[in-house]
């Protein structure tokens, strides 16, 4: 299961925006019409890493508070943060201008800032900034000064003289007067207070008025607030790496670089009026350009000559309805295809389509697994054309979650691939389209506590172990570190002003952006170079180009993108179908599966489904003896369900409860049946508050479409929900329905409809869920093998999945230099198959050696003597003694000390004296006089080298010493007579999990094991905050509690828990933790 | 439970050596021959010095009991070889062991590796294959080892057990440089007892010629026939082996004592003694040469030797926006010659004269919202004749300041340039400095 992504700690303001703000506006409005007109020119968000310290919504609203005319954001060499800016604008009701101020490495003592008056000179500026970032390395860019006379056409520029114009930077002043003609260029000044302003300025003034440049006043805005000065100072001390004792002059002496009204600005250059006008001038001629301008193109060449996207798209959905339907397309598929072509074709979306089926079509003819995910299984038309994997006859299809006319952007497919192969498909896309027109999209990487403290700390002068003590301790996700009773628990001091300082200014930088990096898997493709949107950068990954925009500037914007995501589990089920294909001559697709094998629902029904996909984290493995899903529209639920808005909205209770017949099932009449009935009454899923809406209140898709958006925003800033809640009340109450059933109907939609799952993608998910189960129940060993050929993938170490393959009788061989290769693989012994271990297992062995030796077994066939390998393959003895350490020689019958003190005698470097002696024939003996191992001693060293063992499991060794403390073996949990409810108890194992999911109030769930089985335990925040150290840091705990039996679901509830030392080296497990 | 967390500091490698040599001269009663095994122990060879203490064993209680008095923890192993003696103290199991020829196998065979004093990898090797105690290597055949781990292995197994001989190197101690003069009855003569202690210090300073020395500290003691003695000591901020500078300091000191009934000896020792291979000793110098840095040297010590060592201060830049901060003193104990950070100075004005601290005035103004027309300081008004600012400049945050001030220059009717300030929180003016 792919871990969720990190919450962001600030929301983009697209994500968190509402639709309008009037009163927002109007206050803009009323401040504009009070105050002189002046707008801001120069402004640095904090999209210049490091320097600028607000956010670029911060600026905009501050400037619209203040009544300025418009704003501009002219970050240096960079177009990453206008996108948020721009939006934000809107929602403000301000007028905003892009810019950007372009530094030069030949002219550093002049800076340019550009604005564009249209959309041709924003393609020049795009591609001057892509011209200085292709060149350079990843985050840099390297631009010249002539650079930006090649590409002047329609840019208004304004030079900003950094200190006293010397003579280079007047030659500068000169060219680009040429060239700038027509009254494009300016000249700022502005003052900072500092002792020599007023002669600066004058000095500039006499330059333009020689050269013929007007004045233009700016602020050289870094902050939005003068309180952010503090900030401001930190960022850059830790950009000139220093502490802000050391700091001195790099810091600015006053606070004055924020956002002034323009009345201030007025008072303050009053001696210049005409560069004040100058300003308000600028800002309108630029007003020929928006960003909503850029109206976003599809690439074309997917389409043959002659016919037109729809005219394709249409004839290839036939073909792929054929193909899907060999028995005849069903009534209401057709219907439903026919709808969603008609809406299609209105909103122009084909070329899309066929983008994503071209992506598709390619994977699949070189054998690669895909499967469309989200909103896009709403989809027939995908199913048809084979993007997606949900059969519109087995599930309902709600369109217009996926497209709808009132949404206005186009819609946002995400593929998952087999993440080994993944990169075959960028490359693909690479190659068809070219580096110009196809790129990642960026992630904004972020300041998180961790850093951040670390940051705010060194730059604060902290001491290093201070520093380390607060960073540690914060879990990244936690921003509660200023608690005085944490402070103290670390033995620091809470009421040390310094100290409080440093954490404040942490809390405030985070969510900065500190850097651009490459998103996973988010493709853009277009038409027109890109070069002409958006600036593209070197990504850090040789051959990788970046945009600057994060997919959240990319959905504000409009433009396709295309998520090709890698999923561990597709890996795996294409291993293991090849497995089963080449060992039982057997092929199978995922398609060809056999559906609704009971058998399969009984091993899930009983929670065995350690490996499988998606329902084997802990809180999955709780709910499946408590729902018993039989069938597949079960497992959609099942995957649904275990998720924070069932949990939170509380539905998982009612509906567990009408499932198992305890509470009847009614239905107000026959329309809430026919949305309502697939889960028993109870909403579980977004489609079904979109179709409360529709059908019992009179909506349009599309409108509910709008619904349920202004649901997911309402908590950041509630807004229009009141207005949908009227219209639903006054909908329903046209129909029939009484005003308490329509109210009601109104809290649950919304309740869930903001973070209820789609449907669409719980029932494309719950395919592999099936699929991985039946390859588990059928092909264990086989399932098996895949899965660890896949690692790291999953919620279980490879321990774990080896241990749960030998529950279900499969026999494990070791990693042995005769028999294995680099993968895992499937052994012939006499009518089983046997599951060999692949030398990937032994930790830190290389590919390149593990064939190397793979190969020369082959050739020569299996060696008696490590010498003989040795010479043989030439692999270093670095190798070959890792491969000891695995034990990995038992077939020369040497085990692992007598292999490391035979290797030992190897030396690499050649000795060519020796080279022509005869190999001596003699037989290997197993040195005598070398100590026997203990077998605590083999398994710990077992773990250390390949991470599980195959001989005992380590706390078996202590068995004796935990049933005299009265501890009970893991495996009597299940038996209800030994372990009854509410029951004292005492359990001890290595720490596989620790999981603290967001919703459960804090509390964290862990799973230990030991050489009976497993057991979960449940551990409360306050028993968590008394055995903090011991949770957190140990390899194997002793936990004493209460067990807590629901059904067959057992836990057990801890009250003190502490660490099992057993003696040797800790390498013995490494628990997976998730938040 | 009381948690408390360790105290950490920084491993100071010299520190440790001079202490562990101080340690070894303390050693020197029980035999001549000590030497330092860094990082943590000593070795004293006791051959022929057992039968002073009776025997082994008491010989070692002895030693523990030295060293604890000194607040240290104490482990002590007597071995035919050092090699084993060097394992045992440190590994072994009590913490005073004393073995003999016979017993030494039985001793040591549970050892670890550690205690042969082998590099690293060679003990990772051996332990990956299980071996671990000496035991356990004395097993294996000694051919078998040399092959894999090389000829290290067997040459500190035979220094453990005496098949190879190791070589000690002892300390060399130098007696400390002192001289004394009695005198042949008490004198309370300032004369004669400032004569005595000039030809003392001369014949120190030819010593530490002969040494190559220098020294930073001179005590003299006087034997007073009625009173206790009386310590007079004189510093320098620099090794230096010059008589006349040492007389000039130690004089004032001398003029001072209190001689009670007479003084009847003289004793002189130097501390501080460090290398010092050559002196210059100006022989002539001529009225207009420039002051040499040994000059400012004698300066400053001579100052601090009469007024104190913490009056003598050095003023240097630091990097500061705020005036006040601008700068910062430093002692001249330690010499003159300290390194200090370098500082770039911006290119702004700064007075000739900072007070010490911002003076309060009342301004006035010509007319609201205008230029500034007179400034009342002390009650002596003037007028303002022009106005160059503001120059904001904001207080440090970091240092908790919260003031923003806006500093303006003026000159007035009588000649003056004025450095004031407004300070915008509390809305009052202060005068901050003067230009000369």
């Amino acid at each position: 299961m792919p871990d969720a992504p990190h919450p962001k700690h600030r929301d983009h303001p697209n994500v968190s925006r509402s639709d309008t703000t009037d009163d927002l506006r109007a206050r803009a409005d009323a401040a504009r019409a009070a105050a002189p007109p002046y707008a801001e020119l120069q402004v640095t968000s904090n999209f210049t890493f490091l320097t600028g310290a607000s956010h670029p919504d911060e600026l905009v609203h501050r400037a619209a508070e203040l009544g300025h005319r418009a704003i501009a954001l002219t970050d240096t060499n960079s177009l990453a943060g206008i996108v948020r800016a721009h939006v934000a604008a809107k929602d403000s009701g301000m007028r905003f201008i892009v810019g950007c101020r372009v530094v030069s490495a030949d002219a550093p003592g002049l800076a340019i800032l550009l604005y564009p008056t249209d959309k041709a000179s924003y393609a020049s500026l795009c591609s001057l900034l892509t011209l200085g970032k292709r060149r350079a390395q990843k985050g840099m860019c390297i631009l010249q000064w002539r650079d930006v006379l090649d590409r002047h056409q329609n840019l208004l520029a304004i030079a900003v003289p950094s200190s006293e114009l010397d003579e280079h930077s007047m030659d500068i002043l000169r060219r680009l007067r040429e060239s700038f003609d027509n009254d494009r260029l300016s000249l700022a000044i502005t003052r900072h207070f500092a002792q020599n302003d007023h002669h600066r300025i004058e000095q500039i003034a006499r330059a333009g008025s020689r050269i013929g440049i007007p004045l233009v006043v700016t602020s050289d805005v870094h902050y939005h607030v003068p309180q952010r000065r503090p900030l401001h100072d930190v960022l850059t001390c830790i950009r000139t790496r220093c502490t802000i004792e050391q700091a001195g002059y790099r810091l600015h002496a006053n606070a004055d670089r924020h956002i002034k009204s323009p009345c201030e600005m007025h008072r303050l250059y009053a001696a210049y009026p005409d560069a004040l006008r100058r300003t308000v001038d600028i800002a309108e001629r630029t007003a020929g350009f928006s960003l909503d301008q850029l109206r976003y193109e599809y690439p074309d060449e997917i389409v043959p000559a002659g016919i037109s996207p729809q005219q394709h798209l249409e004839h290839l959905t036939r073909q792929g309805a054929l193909a899907r339907f060999p028995g005849g397309v069903p009534d209401k598929v057709q219907l439903q295809i026919d709808h969603e072509l008609r809406l299609i074709d209105t909103l122009g979306y084909a070329p899309y389509f066929l983008t994503v089926h071209d992506i598709v079509s390619f994977a699949v003819s070189r054998g690669i697994l895909c499967q469309g995910r989200g909103a896009a299984a709403n989809s027939a038309v995908c199913y048809c054309l084979g993007v997606t994997a949900v059969d519109p006859s087995r599930v309902n299809m709600l369109f217009e979650r996926f497209v709808s006319k009132e949404r206005d952007e186009p819609p946002d497919i995400d593929i998952d691939f087999e993440h080994e192969r993944r990169e075959e498909v960028i490359q693909y896309l690479y190659a068809k389209y070219g580096r110009h027109r196809a790129a990642l999209t960026a992630e904004v990487i972020s300041f998180r506590s961790r850093l951040a403290i670390r940051e705010v700390g060194k730059a604060m002068g902290l001491s290093r172990d201070v520093i380390d003590k607060l960073a540690k301790d914060v879990e990244w996700w936690d921003t509660s570190v200023a608690q005085p009773h944490r402070l103290r628990e670390l033995g620091l001091n809470p009421s040390d002003p310094f100290l409080t300082q440093t954490i404040e200014l942490a809390m405030q930088l985070l969510g900065f952006p500190r850097h651009l990096s490459q998103h996973v898997g988010g493709f853009v493709i277009t038409r027109a170079p890109l070069e002409y949107l958006v600036p593209i950068e070197n990504a850090a990954m040789k051959d990788r180009t970046v945009i600057e925009w994060d997919k959240d500037d990319i959905e504000a914007m409009g433009m396709l993108k295309v998520d090709i995501l890698g999923l561990g589990m597709l890996s795996c089920i294409r291993k293991a179908l090849d497995l089963i294909a080449t060992h039982e001559h057997r092929p199978l697709t995922i398609a060809t599966i056999p559906p609704e094998d009971p058998v399969v629902y009984d091993m899930i029904c009983k929670a065995d489904t350690i490996g499988v996909f998606q329902i084997e984290s802990r809180a999955q493995m709780s709910m499946l003896p408590r729902l018993k899903p039989r069938n597949y529209y079960d497992l959609v639920i099942e995957v649904a369900i275990v998720r924070p808005g069932p949990i939170q909205g509380n539905m998982v209770h009612p509906y567990l409860r009408r499932r198992n017949g305890e509470e009847p099932t009614t239905y107000f009449d026959e329309t809430i049946r026919r949305v309502l009935g697939r889960t028993l009454g109870v909403p579980l899923f977004q489609e079904q508050a979109m179709s409360l809406a529709v059908e019992a209140a009179g909506f349009t898709p599309g409108e509910a479409d709008q619904l349920r958006r202004a649901i997911a925003a309402w908590k950041t800033r509630g807004n229009k929900l009141a207005m949908y809640g009227e219209r639903i009340l006054a909908g329903m109450v046209r129909r029939g329905y009484p005003p308490e059933f329509a109210a009601n109907v109104f809290e649950q939609i919304k309740g869930f409809a903001g973070y209820g799952f789609p449907e669409s993608h719980a029932a494309s998910f719950a395919l592999l869920v099936y699929a991985s189960c039946w390859l588990k129940k059928h092909h264990p060993g086989a399932f098996a093998c895949a899965l660890l050929n896949s690692q790291p993938m999953g919620f279980y170490q490879p321990a774990q999945i080896v241990r749960d393959a030998q529950a279900h009788g499969v026999s494990v061989q070791p990693v042995d230099v005769n028999r294995s290769h680099w993968d895992c693989t499937l052994e012939k012994t006499g009518n089983e198959h046997a599951l060999r271990l692949g030398l990937r297992m032994v930790k830190g062995l290389a590919a390149a050696d593990a064939d190397r030796i793979a190969q020369c077994v082959a050739q020569h066939g299996p060696f008696a003597r490590i010498e003989s390998l040795w010479r043989q393959s030439g692999v270093k003895t670095a190798s070959l003694r890792r491969l000891a350490s695995a034990d990995a020689f038992g077939s020369m019958h040497l085990p692992r000390q007598s292999a490391l003190w035979a290797i030992q005698k190897l030396n690499d470097e050649p000795m060519p004296l020796f080279d022509h002696l005869p190999a001596r024939s003699s037989a290997v003996v197993e040195p005598a006089y070398l100590p026997r191992p203990t077998p605590l001693g083999q398994v710990s060293h077992d773990y250390a080298a390949v991470g599980l063992s195959l001989r005992s499991h380590p706390v078996s060794f202590v068995r004796d010493r935990l049933a005299a403390m009265g501890v009970t073996p893991s495996g009597e949990l299940e038996h209800a007579a030994k372990c009854p409810d509410k029951a004292s108890i005492t359990v001890a194992g290595l720490v596989l999990v620790r999981q603290r999911p967001g919703t459960a109030s804090g509390v964290l769930f862990m799973t230990i094991e030991d050489e009976t089985g497993t057991a979960n335990l449940v551990v409360w925040p306050s028993v968590y905050d008394r055995f903090r150290t011991a949770i957190r840091r140990s390899n194997a705990i002793v936990c004493t509690g209460k067990v807590q039996r629901e059904g067959a679901v057992v836990h057990v509830v801890a009250r003190a828990i502490r660490r099992l030392s057993i003696d040797e080296t800790a390498g013995f497990s490494k628990s997976r933790d998730f938040h | 439970m009381l948690r408390r967390e360790p105290h950490v500091e920084r491993l100071d490698e010299p520190l440790l050596a001079r202490a562990l040599r101080r340690l070894a001269i303390h050693a020197l009663r029980f035999t001549p021959n000590v030497s330092v095994e860094s990082p943590d122990g000593l070795w004293l060879d006791i051959t022929g010095c057992v039968h002073l203490f009776k025997d082994e064993a008491t010989l070692a209680h002895h030693v523990v009991r030295m060293f604890n008095r000194m607040g240290l923890v104490t482990w002590v192993a007597i071995a035919p070889w050092y090699g084993a003696a060097w394992g045992l103290a440190r590994f072994g199991l009590k913490p005073i062991c004393i073995v003999d020829r016979a017993h030494l196998r039985h001793a040591t065979s549970t050892l670890p590796l550690c205690a042969l004093r082998l590099p690293v990898d060679v003990l990772n090797a051996l332990n990956e294959v299980g071996i671990e105690t000496i035991e356990h290597l004395l097993a294996v055949p000694r051919a078998e080892l040399a092959r894999r781990y090389g000829l290290e292995v067997l040459r500190r197994l035979d220094q453990a057990f005496g098949r190879e001989r190791e070589l000690q190197t002892p300390i060399r101690v130098r007696p400390p440089l002192t001289i004394n003069r009695a005198f042949a009855g008490p004198t309370d003569r300032l004369e004669t007892i400032q004569l005595c202690a000039e030809q003392l210090i001369s014949i120190v300073c030819q010593r530490l010629e002969q040494r190559g020395a220098g020294c930073r500290e001179l005590l003299l003691v006087l034997t007073r026939s009625d009173l206790a003695p009386l310590d007079l000591q004189a510093r320098s901020s620099k090794p230096t082996r010059d008589t006349r500078h040492w007389i000039t300091l130690l004089r004032p000191r001398l003029e001072r004592a209190h001689l009670g009934y007479g003084v009847e000896a003289l004793t002189l020792t130097a501390g501080g003694i460090r290398t010092l291979r050559h002196e210059q000793i100006v022989q002539w110098c001529s009225d207009d040469s420039p002051a040499t840095s040994d000059d400012l040297t004698r300066l400053a010590d001579t100052l601090m030797s009469r007024l104190g060592a913490q009056s003598v201060r050095r003023i240097y830049e630091r990097e500061s926006h705020l005036p006040e901060r601008a700068f910062a003193f430093v002692s001249v104990e330690n010499g003159l010659d300290i390194r200090l950070p370098s500082v770039q100075s911006p290119p702004v004005e700064r007075p000739s004269l900072l007070l010490p601290s911002p003076m309060p005035i009342r301004v006035s103004f010509l007319f609201p919202e205008g230029p500034i027309g007179s400034v009342d300081h002390e009650g002596v008004g003037r007028r303002v004749l022009s106005c160059i600012g503001p120059e904001r400049i904001c207080g440090e945050w970091w240092h908790r300041d919260r003031f923003v001030r806006d500093y303006y220059r003026l000159q007035t009717d009588d000649g003056a340039w004025l450095w004031i300030f407004r300070e915008l929180t509390l809305a009052r003016w202060f005068l901050h400095g003067e230009w000369a």
